[in-house]
């Protein structure tokens, strides 16, 4: 007889309990419940019924937060400070979506956002003229705020604090380069807010700068991305002799090439927005983009070499840059949502808010579906397979 | 009315759940009459902790739980009999069994199952038999994910290799 895998666990699965054998415990257990009832009644009964229909529980969770979304809150979403509603987009919105994110990434990447938004603000206010000291100096003791309560928030994980951090940096450049050239066309209103961007993002460089020196003693770099090529060469001929002994299985080679569609489609898409956004951007920031944009796709193709040659450990290194990269470019994209809001000439302002909306509910659907997805496909294949082998075995008997 | 409710969710939940969980103690104790009376055992103990009132986040994983923490209670008092007794798993159902042959290749499997070491012969079978995420895996066996997706994955290349050898 020839046995794979699904027949083996169509086999197992086909372990049940006997209908005598069902109703007996049935009844049994209906008899215990009604002996022993339910004592104390609190929401459990609702909590039971979100667990026992989990989906169902995120449907409603995102229901309420579109009804939500479409009401005061969505209404607050665009507004500066002066306007009516902005408190309630500072005092009610944001903390309710601080409480909603549950990993420590999305606790930081939030309040990255938070970050970015009171820049946008910022930038809004000077561009209408309106930006007054006590609303500047209102917006920078926020992103102080924000920036610190992401830095603290990603401390608690290595690997999330490395990716806001170059997010936050990412962040600041982009800012600071729209800052700068509002306040050439505007006077100082800006100026105290520029002084602040401009600060952390020296400091930023150079913590960076001295983490390359310790990696990278001899060489002075001056570019993130080749410096990120030039460590990922460094480690390729360390781990070139233990790559070789270590074989790369098929699974392996499976994980990456899922890991590498995955990362394609993620730059395609990434790449796609940012031809969209480029006319837009100020010299400096189209400078930036198309530094990180080539950086990514450096990294992009020594993760397909790696794959090719079947070098694991050097795909890994690869394929991290490449999402890192792409971080970074999401992130200078953002900035250009804010852009568009500020000049409506440039770009249709009804573009704004949609985007604002998907980025923060589009992660939550996909995790949801990719979920579903590839259990409901497994299972339906699973089913197909038992009608099949469970004839065949017939036949064969 | 909400106490009507508590039993109706709690017998939906025996409906849904009743095969899995035992099958699930089957392939542990490899023995019918056990596996039929740890699977009652355990319905009744998820009832004893709902009828307190208290919350649960999760049913589908309180049950595998309280599955799981009987069949170590087993193992602890049946001591004396060793643990994979290949003359219990050879010994044919004849008065439960639906078809002599699904039976035959029923224990096969189950031997074959066996095999597997016991570390990752629990997370295959709950992931692959019972369809139990890595999440839920990991709350049953007090684990953290990323251990047990490990193990899900270390094991079903084992297991394949197992079921292949056969072929």
């Amino acid at each position: 007889m020839n046995y794979n895998l699904e027949q083996f666990i169509t086999i197992l699965r086909q372990i049940r309990l006997s209908k005598e054998e069902d109703a007996r415990m049935r009844s049994f257990l209906l008899e215990y419940t009604a002996h022993r009832p339910v004592r104390k009644l609190d929401r459990s009964v609702v909590v039971q019924w979100f667990a026992f229909h989990r989906f169902v529980g995120y449907v409603t969770a995102l229901l309420v937060l579109a009804v939500i979304s479409t009401g005061v809150a969505y209404a607050a979403e665009g507004t500066v400070p002066g306007d009516t509603l902005y408190e309630i987009k500072v005092a009610v919105t944001e903390p309710v979506r601080s409480v909603l994110a549950r990993t420590v990434e999305e606790k930081a990447s939030w309040e990255v956002a938070r970050a970015e938004r009171r820049l946008a603000e910022a930038e809004t206010l000077a561009y209408e003229g309106k930006l007054t000291d006590t609303y500047r100096k209102r917006i920078e003791v926020q992103l102080e705020a924000h920036l610190e309560g992401a830095r603290i928030r990603a401390q608690e994980r290595e690997e999330v604090l490395t990716d806001i951090e170059e997010t936050v940096e990412a962040v600041l450049e982009v800012h600071e380069g729209i800052l700068t050239s509002l306040d050439e066309q505007d006077g100082d209103s800006v100026g105290g807010l520029l002084a602040l961007v401009r600060e952390r993002n020296t400091e930023h460089r150079e913590a960076r700068n001295l983490l390359t020196q310790a990696t990278d003693t001899d060489e002075v770099v001056e570019d993130t991305m080749s410096m990120a090529a030039l460590s990922q060469e460094g480690i390729g001929e360390e781990t070139a002799t233990s790559d070789m002994v270590a074989t790369t299985t098929k699974e392996d080679l499976h994980d990456m090439s899922f890991q590498l569609e995955d990362a394609r489609e993620r730059f395609d898409a990434v790449t796609e927005e940012a031809h969209r956004a480029l006319d837009v951007l100020p010299p400096s920031t189209q400078s930036a983009l198309g530094r990180l944009l080539r950086g990514a796709d450096d990294a992009l193709n020594d993760a397909e070499g790696a794959y090719t040659d079947g070098r694991r450990k050097q795909f890994e290194e690869a394929i991290t840059e490449t999402v890192r990269s792409i971080r970074r470019i999401e992130a200078a994209l953002r900035a250009t949502v804010h852009i568009r809001r500020i000049d409506p000439e440039l770009w249709p302002i009804d573009i704004a808010p949609q985007r604002i909306d998907e980025e923060f509910v589009s992660p939550l659907l996909k995790n949801e579906r990719d979920d579903g997805e590839v259990r409901g496909e497994y299972r339906e294949e699973i089913i197909e397979n038992n009608d099949i082998k469970a004839e065949r075995r017939l036949r064969d008997y | 009315m909400r106490k009507e409710k508590t039993e109706q969710l709690f017998i939906a939940a025996y409906d849904e759940l009743h095969d899995s969980v035992f099958r699930h103690c089957y392939l542990r104790v490899s023995q019918r009459e056990d596996a039929l009376d740890i699977t009652q055992e355990t319905f009744t103990k998820v009832w004893d902790y709902l009828q307190r009132g208290k919350k649960v986040d999760n049913m589908k994983a309180l049950i595998f739980k309280s599955a799981n923490n009987l069949i170590i209670d087993w193992y602890r008092k049946k001591k004396p009999v060793p643990l994979d007794d290949e003359v219990a798993l050879r010994l044919p159902d004849h008065n439960h069994a639906p078809n002599p042959q699904i039976e035959a290749e029923g224990s096969w499997a189950r031997e074959k199952l066996l095999e597997l070491e016991e570390q990752y012969r629990v997370v295959v079978e709950m992931r692959l038999v019972q369809d139990l995420g890595p999440k839920e895996i990991a709350s049953i066996l007090g684990e953290s994910e990323n251990v047990v997706s490990v193990r899900i994955h270390r094991g079903i290349k084992k297991l394949q290799k197992l079921v292949q050898e056969e072929s």
